[in-house]
């Protein structure tokens, strides 16, 4: 049989997956005229032609095709491929798993998170110290987070916190939600190259501390309008889920970043992409974190409720966090490796 | 799968578990740069188009309120809404910022409007579709691709500078895409994806020898003359540049293979090359594969005169001296018979 003839056979078949592919609903009937198709229908030809299509590729050697015709087909295979295989989404029924179950493990045993969390809160605590006592560096907190910010907290706290609307709460929840969370997802991704996910974090922990030390110092904290008071009264309820996220999010950027390092026996490729997949979940545990720090900071933190309540509500996020790690996540049963 | 020593071009090979094999096209750093900041004006667009429509809704509901009796109303329920479209506002500025690309990845298949556009797809590297971790996980870490940020300085007339903004200038991700074969960045070889081309390309048909001197000259071909795939191969890529050729180049381009053809079929030595080739293309692709018996051709048959002398089937144009001289341009020594210089006419 001649070459011509039978691409010019063969075309036909190739035509009308390439009509499929398009997004064509119809199909040529026997008369020249374009029949509507039913759903089942048109999967069946689909993958009818699509079976074809990969037979005349698998024996293009053997029937002679000319190589612009193999790389033509080349390509609607390929199409063809992306088309009958679609990109798998989320499946939310394990969600729940994963977030009460694997991920605490994982957070558990995870030195990397263990790290951040002994990290941030070292340089926190330490620059919160340094801001905190005038004597020994009076510029530091001016250094750290600028003048102009200073003054901008110190007069956001001057008065005593009272009920904002409805309306302002909910404005600000989802500032918080925007701004805190690309905060974490910067020390994350930042973390794949070490060096930048720690600097982000060091930067985020030096400046909250200068922050958190300037607000202690005494002429600010007791003396003239109790701006200290009132921001201790703002941060406490919300703190222990937002200072955990952003350790997280950093812990878990920086097992990534570390598993360049040490591999375990793996190839650096293999290495990484086994870790990612492991982290996505750590961070989506960060995220939620975030959110729920965003609705506390939004509406609990800024009311005129009595600080002892907010105090309570520090307290039990606090402690929902340890039974989350510790509770969920000591190792039980037989271990899986 | 990894990079052969003379791959030139960005094809990969992909066998799926059905046993199907393709070869897929890596898409280089520049198309998807385009694509990139194609998609950052798309988000761009529809940041402006959320926090416009959050606006307007605002202005709507105030304006629709104040000309009711309900107006006492207004005040706490303005501020309530207000507070709720801005938490929109914020909350889907936070998704585009950071989860645009991931979320059309995931729910158009491996593909982002501007991907779309300049039909690229995201795929693994097995060949298979993306999943939604794959996706968002990449477009996560594409903050760390588009590293460096450098800081903008403008400098003032009286010599000082102000530093404006800082912009990342992507040389990480560049960088690392053009280190590996399948131009993958840091994101992609977390995930273990890679972007490809996937362009509509209209099928070629087979050039068309209108000369009629072409099947004449085919007939001559030796029927036990088999022709290996390389060699047809060869005269196919050479039939489909043909057209681009001037007659002289087409001359010296064929003159490879099919010197010492002609000598090996003991055809004339002054047979126009270019025709030569076409009637090779005409037996492959264009005949029916030769059955019947042709009379053997002896290597001292005497041609009286060659009617295949001239001219290129399209336009005729003399030989050239070389040809008539009867040796090509270029070193092709004598082929032993039976042996198919395939090499040599590989014209590429």
């Amino acid at each position: 049989m001649k070459v011509e003839d039978l691409i010019q056979q063969r075309r036909q078949n190739w035509d009308e997956l390439e009509a499929y592919l398009a997004g064509s609903r119809r199909l040529r009937g026997k008369k020249g005229r374009e029949v509507p198709l039913t759903k089942s229908e048109r999967i069946y030809n689909f993958t009818r032609l699509y079976r074809a299509a990969c037979a005349d590729l698998a024996l293009a050697d053997a029937y002679q095709l000319p190589p612009s015709t193999v790389q033509y087909l080349h390509k609607l295979v390929a199409r063809a491929h992306n088309q009958l295989y679609r990109s798998k989404r989320f499946s939310t029924s394990q969600w729940w798993g994963m977030l009460f179950n694997d991920v605490p493990k994982l957070i558990f045993r995870d030195r990397y998170v263990q790290f951040m969390f002994f990290f941030f809160w070292s340089i926190f605590l330490g620059s919160a110290a340094i801001a905190a006592t005038p004597e020994l560096w009076p510029d530091y907190p001016e250094h750290m987070v600028g003048n102009g910010q200073l003054e901008n907290l110190e007069s956001m706290y001057a008065e005593p916190l009272s009920d904002r609307p409805t309306g302002v709460n909910l404005q600000m929840v989802g500032f918080y939600i925007w701004h805190n969370t690309s905060i974490g997802l910067q020390c994350f991704a930042g973390g794949l190259l070490i060096v930048p996910g720690i600097l982000i974090t060091l930067f985020n922990a030096a400046s909250l501390g200068a922050m958190f030390g300037y607000m202690a110092r005494p002429d600010i904290y007791s003396e003239g309008t109790q701006a200290g008071t009132h921001f201790f009264e703002f941060v406490t309820a919300h703190g222990p889920f937002e200072l955990t996220a952003i350790v997280l999010s950093a812990g878990a950027g920086l097992r990534i970043g570390m598993s360049w390092v040490h591999t375990h026996g793996l190839s650096r490729r293999a290495s990484l992409a086994k870790t990612a997949t492991e982290t996505l979940p750590v961070m989506c545990a960060a995220m939620v974190l975030f959110a729920g720090a965003a609705l506390i900071e939004g509406i609990i933190s800024p009311s005129g409720m009595p600080y002892e309540f907010k105090y309570v509500v520090g307290g039990l996020t606090a402690a929902a966090l340890l039974i989350y790690f510790i509770i969920l996540g000591v190792p039980r049963g037989i271990p899986k490796n | 799968m990894h990079r052969k020593n003379g791959q030139l071009d960005s094809h990969i090979p992909i066998i799926t578990p059905e046993n199907i094999s393709f070869d897929y096209q890596v898409a280089g750093p520049f198309r998807r740069a385009i694509a990139f900041v194609l998609d950052l004006i798309i988000r761009g667009i529809l940041i402006l188009l959320t926090l416009l429509s959050v606006l307007l809704l605002f202005w709507a509901i105030d304006f629709a309120l104040s000309a009711t009796p309900f107006y006492w109303i207004v005040p706490w329920f303005v501020s309530t809404t207000e507070g709720a479209l801005v938490f929109l506002g914020f909350v889907g500025y936070f998704l585009l910022d950071w989860f645009y690309s991931g979320l059309f990845e995931t729910y158009m298949n491996g593909q982002t409007p501007a991907k779309r556009l300049l039909q690229m797809r995201v795929v693994s590297i097995d060949g298979q579709p993306i999943t939604g971790l794959q996706a968002i996980m990449r477009n996560l870490l594409r903050y760390v691709d588009l590293g460096p940020a450098v800081p903008n300085t403008f400098f003032l007339a009286d010599g000082t500078g102000i530093t404006a903004a800082i912009f990342p200038i992507g040389m990480v991700g560049f960088f690392v895409a053009n280190s590996n074969s399948r131009c993958q960045r840091l994101g992609d070889l977390v995930c273990q994806t890679m972007v490809v081309v996937e362009e509509r390309q209209r099928a070629i048909d087979l050039t068309k020898v209108a000369d009629p001197r072409i099947p004449k000259l085919a007939e001559l071909i030796p029927p036990d003359f088999v022709i290996s795939h390389s060699l047809a191969k060869a005269i196919a890529a050479y039939m489909e540049r043909r057209k681009y050729y001037s007659n002289a180049r087409r001359h010296e381009l064929a003159a490879h293979l099919a010197f010492p053809l002609l000598r090996q079929f003991g055809l004339p030595s002054d047979t126009s090359y270019d025709l030569f080739m076409c009637a090779l293309y005409y037996q492959i692709f264009l005949s029916e594969q030769p059955v019947g018996e042709t009379p053997p051709i002896s290597q001292d048959r005497q041609w009286p005169s060659n009617p295949f002398e001239k001219g290129s089937p399209s336009d005729p144009l003399p030989t050239s001296p070389a040809a008539k001289e009867g040796m090509p341009t270029s070193p092709s020594p004598t082929v032993p018979p039976g042996e198919t210089p395939t090499e040599q006419g590989t014209v590429t």
